[in-house]
This record gives structure tokens, sequence and C-alpha cells, in this order.
């Protein structure tokens, strides 16, 4: 049994099209999943829908294998947390500590706990030294780390970064990939991005287009598909446009330039 | 932009106010105010002003830190004082070393103009210097009235009496004082207390009351959040007019139209960043598990130290003192 189990999962908001569009989905415990998909495609919709932000029309969610329901759902939160884009709208606290005690506080953890799991956790995203500090005082990727210190102070078992990186500058990007690369071997995680050379590193990649799964699986199967991708409106990498190249040309030893790309795509 | 928001501000210094509990702090204050209205003799509003003022300078915060949250309404009470002063006319006119406090002012051509001369003098002036405008502008009205009283020359358009009455001064007097104690006394506490403290405190006193906890807790989280997104949207202001700006929008001049269209220019992205703001809030906050009204822990836990027993000692004794007065007709 997968740790989540998403069947034929159907969304549309009031307004538009199917945002999700019969989903089927497995994500084994400890997988490094990532999630591509051009706007509008459905991702931050299907996260929304798998923290029970948003109630599917038709299909189904299971974590841990606990179904999602309307009683279930304070149960599941427990088990899944959800780091969004924008760093400034989801900081609730009014200084660093208070933010990452925010998600304590609504589970009822006594004040001693609270302060040990905050030192934890807020050394472990290097902001121990920022635990007074208000949100204004702070980069984006350092509210970046807050909200993940937040998170991980609940323990929960998945961690979905929704584009966690999107708004920031290039230092805090390496610093909030930091963090997460750090979460790898402890926890299941689920990265919303646009960035492939993050999604060559996952254990599975998803892409998704007008609200379908596309392609699924290990990072190789799924680029191979370059005209999938294509028509999903994915950038693809450089390595991968030379590769197109090749395969269009009629160079010998094709076979072998063909393989030293793959080899050299997935390197890093 | 942020220099404006005086009132209410914390500062941080190591004061014994500053470590008192934000409850004892916040019941003290409210019931001290209410003291302070009862209170009608200005013997005994200045003592409370004068015990007051020596608490401040125990918080170790700067003197014109509480200063400048005065002048945010000196205005209003030098208004308040003018028209209790002039047109007050209940009881005895004043004497001074035996003459009456009456004055003569006669409005004649020739001040007409230098009333007119003084205030485009005023206007000038407030184009070099930026500071003490309140200052100016009394000058300016004390000089006219000056000119009123013994520039006399040529004919006259108007004459007319100010006798100062013995209730007006007083009530002017009392008006004066109450405010300033109660301003000193609010800025007391919002000066030596952090809005996460104030906001458990209220949610603290509110406690003990079962039936009302889930109000009060759903309303400290609303102010808590209040606080916090306050500066944010200060800033997001500031971004929004300097972009306006950049398109060629001056927010000081044009004529009314202008105006509207500015604010409305001004208004529209502010009410779609908030929203924006809420939506992406609320999700925050839902997925970390906040039910609203449902019970919590609070990692700030308020306990009581022997200095907020001796406060609420004095408060007793300071109500105590005042409802005995206030028996006796003292005060
Ligand atoms: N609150 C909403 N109300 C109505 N429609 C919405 C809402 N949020 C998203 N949509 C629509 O649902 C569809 C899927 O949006 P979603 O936000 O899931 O895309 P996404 O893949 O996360 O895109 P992005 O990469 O821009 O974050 C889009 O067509 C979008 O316009
Ligand atoms: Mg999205």
């Amino acid at each position: 049994m997968s740790l989540i189990e998403v069947r034929n999962l159907y969304f549309r908001y009031n307004s538009s099209d199917r945002a999700v569009n019969g989903v089927n989905l497995d994500i084994d415990k400890g997988e490094f999943v990532c999630i591509l998909g051009h706007n509008g495609s459905g991702k931050s919709t299907l996260a929304k829908l798998l923290v029970g932000l948003l109630e599917a029309r038709k299909g189904s969610i299971k974590i841990d294998g606990i179904e999602l329901n309307e009683d279930s759902v304070d149960e599941i939160r427990k088990k899944i947390g959800i780091v969004f884009q924008n760093p400034d709208n989801q900081f609730v606290g009014i200084t660093v500590k208070d933010d990452i005690a925010f998600g304590l506080e609504n589970r009822k953890v006594e004040k001693h706990e609270m302060e040990e799991l905050i030192d934890k956790y807020s050394t472990m995203v290097r902001m121990n030294e920022f635990l007074d500090r208000n949100p204004e005082d702070l980069s984006g990727g350092e509210k970046q780390r807050v909200a993940i210190a937040g998170i991980l102070a609940i323990n929960p078992e998945i961690i979905i970064f929704d584009e966690a990186t999107a708004m920031l500058d290039p230092k805090g990007v390496g610093e909030v990939m930091e963090v997460i690369n750090s979460l790898k071997s402890k926890k299941t995680i689920i990265s919303i991005t646009h960035n492939l050379n993050e999604a060559i590193m996952a254990d599975k990649v998803i892409v998704m287009n007008e609200g379908k799964v596309v392609l699924s699986g290990k990072p190789n199967e799924v680029f191979e598909n370059i005209e999938i991708l294509k028509n999903s409106k994915l950038d693809i990498l450089d390595s991968m446009k030379l590769l197109e190249k090749v395969d269009n040309s009629n160079i010998n030893l094709k076979e072998e330039v063909k393989t030293a790309l793959w080899e050299l795509t997935y390197q890093k | 932009m942020n220099d404006r928001i005086v009132f209410g501000q914390y500062i941080n210094k190591d004061s014994w106010i500053h470590r008192l509990d934000p409850r004892c702090k916040i019941i003290t204050l409210f019931l001290m105010m209410i003291g302070i209205f009862l209170i009608k003799n200005i013997y005994a509003l200045l003592i409370c002003l004068g015990f007051i003022l020596l608490v401040v300078l125990t918080t170790k915060i700067p003197l014109h830190k509480f200063l400048r949250s005065f002048k945010m309404i000196a205005m209003l009470l030098i208004f308040t004082a003018f028209f209790q002063i002039v047109f007050n006319t209940y009881g005895e006119i004043v004497k001074v070393n035996g003459y009456d406090l009456t004055y003569t002012f006669t409005l004649t051509y020739l001040n007409l103009g230098i009333g007119i001369l003084l205030i485009v003098l005023y206007f000038l002036l407030g184009k070099i210097f930026r500071k003490f405008r309140l200052i100016q502008f009394l000058i300016f009205v004390a000089l006219i009235f000056l000119s009123e009283a013994f520039i006399l020359i040529g004919p006259s358009i108007v004459s007319y009496t100010i006798s100062i009455h013995e209730n007006g001064l007083y009530t002017a007097l009392m008006v004066l004082l109450r405010v300033l104690n109660l301003i000193t006394l609010s800025a007391l506490l919002t000066f030596t207390t952090k809005p996460t403290d104030l906001n458990g405190g209220i949610e603290g006193i509110f406690k003990p009351f079962k039936f009302m906890r889930k109000g009060v807790s759903i309303f400290a989280m609303m102010m808590s959040i209040a606080l916090r997104f306050i500066p944010t949207l200060l800033n997001e202001t500031s971004k929004i007019l300097k972009a306006q700006a950049s398109r060629g929008v001056d927010f000081n001049d044009g004529s009314f139209k202008d105006k509207v269209m500015q604010i409305v220019s001004l208004l529209v992205p502010m009410f779609v960043i908030s929203y924006k703001k809420a939506e992406d809030l609320a999700n925050a906050m839902e997925a970390r598990g906040y039910i609203p009204g449902d019970e919590r822990t609070r990692i700030y836990e308020l306990k009581y130290h022997i200095s907020d027993i001796l406060v609420y000692i004095f408060l007793v004794l300071f109500l105590a003192a005042i409802i005995v007065l206030k028996i006796g007709g003292i005060v």
C-alpha cells in the first residue's frame, strides 16, 4: 500500500474548467517526488486537495491508509504539511518564534515541549538566532525557512512544497533548497517546481497538463518523452534539446552519442 | 513611513514596567482611566499626572517619545480649551490683581489686511520651515488677535468682547489635564508592552469567563493577524504610491476629481492585494491545524510575580482613595 493514494480525482472551481481532471497518483513512503507543469495546469489545486483545503467533487484521497473526508481532515493534517509560494502571506506569527509555535499551539502542545521543539527546528533551519525578529526584518528565504521549521515541528510524514522557492532571490533559493535537500532521507517530499534540475534528482517525476497527469515515473523515463513534455508547454533541458537535434540528424554513431548525452543529463 | 505611527509602538527597554504581566498592566490601566474620569478636582488631576510622569521616568523611555504622542491630539486639545475659555460664560469673570480678564477686539480694514498678510506669510513659511507647524500656527493666530487688540486705526468693521469666565477656564484646564493623564497612561502601556503580549493579556483576562472564551480567542487571533499585517500593508501602500508616482500621478496636487481618482488608484490595488493575502493566509492557517474558536495552548504563558501583586495592591488603594474622596465631596 502506498503512503498517498489518489484515485480518479476531479475538482472544478466555480468559474473555470476542470482544474483537476481525473488524477491517479501513488506515492511511497520516503519518496522525493517532483510535480512539473505549466502555469494553470492544476498543480496547486492538487496540492490543496491533498491537504484538505479544497474538497474534491469526485474521487478519493487516501493518506497512510486513512480516507480524506470531513471527519478525518484534522487527523490527516498532522501527517501532511504544506509550504506555499508567497513567503509573506503564510507567516502567521508576529515573531519567528510565534510563527513556529502557531501549529503547535493549534495541536495543544504543552509550553515546555513547544520551547524544546522550537529550539530544535529553528536550529535545523538555521533561524535560531532570529527567534524574536518580525517578518518585516526577514528576507524571503528566511521566512520560507521559518515556514519549514513550523511544519517540521508538527512532525508530519509528508511535506508539500508548492513552488516554495519561486519568489526568492538566488541566495534565498540556495538556502531553502539546502534545507529541502537535508530532509530528503527523512520525509516524503512532494515538490511542485519549474526547476528541471531539481526534478532530475527526484525519485519520481509527475507531469501535469490541463488537470491531468500526463507522465509519471523515474526522471529518465519521463524525460524521454520529449513530445509529451513539449505538448505540456514545458521547458526541456539544454542537453535534451541537443539530444533531439542529434536524433533528427543523420550523424554516425548515433546510438553512442545518444547514450553519452543521456549520461551527461543525469550526471549532476 | 513607519515614523508616523508613534502612538502604540513598542519601545524595547529593560524596566520593571516592561517586565510586568500584561494582564496586570491592562487591568490597571483600564481601571485607572475610569478612576481618572471620576476626578473633577484640578489639583487631584495634577497629582495623578505628576505621579504617572514619575512612573514614566522609571521606564527608561526617553520623554520626547511621550511628547510625540501628545502632539497627535494637541490641535484638538487646543481647540477644546480655546472654545471653553472663549465661549463658556458660566461663573464669575476671572480677576487678576483686581482687573477683570475682559478684552475688546476690533476688526478694522487695516487689521483685515494684516490678517490676510499673516495668513499668506504662514503658508509661505510652511514651504521653508516644515517643523513646528503647530507652534507657527499658534503664533500667527496670536498675532492676528494682538493686531485686533492694539492697532485700532481707521474705520472698524466689527468689534467684539471676550471675557474669560471661571467656569470656562476651569473646564478647559480639567479637560486638558484629564486627556494628558489618559494619553500618558495608554502610551505607558503601549510603549512597554509588545503587541503579542497585549494580545495574550487580553486573552488571559477573559480566560476565566468560559462562556465567552470562543469569541475572545477568535478576537485575539484577529487582533494578532491585524498587528502582523499592518506593517506589511503599509509597506505595500508605499510601494503602490511610488509606482503610481512614477507613472505621473501627483498625490499632492490636483482638483477634487483628480484627488478622487488618485485615491481610487490606490484603493483598488490595495483591495486586490489584501484579498489575495487574506486568502493565502487563511489557507496557511487552516493547513497548520487552526480551527477558529478551538482551545489552543499558548507559547507565552502568563505568570504573576510579586511586582504584579504590588501593582494590584496599589490599584486597589488608588480606587479606594478616589471613592472615599468622592464620597467626601473632595474630588
Ligand atoms: N481560487 C480560484 N478560483 C477560480 N479558479 C482558480 C482558482 N485557483 C486556480 N484556478 C484555476 O484553476 C486552474 C488550475 O490552477 P492552479 O493554481 O492549480 O495551477 P498551477 O499549476 O498551480 O499553476 P501555477 O504554476 O501558476 O501555480 C487554472 O485554470 C486557474 O485559473
Ligand atoms: Mg501553483
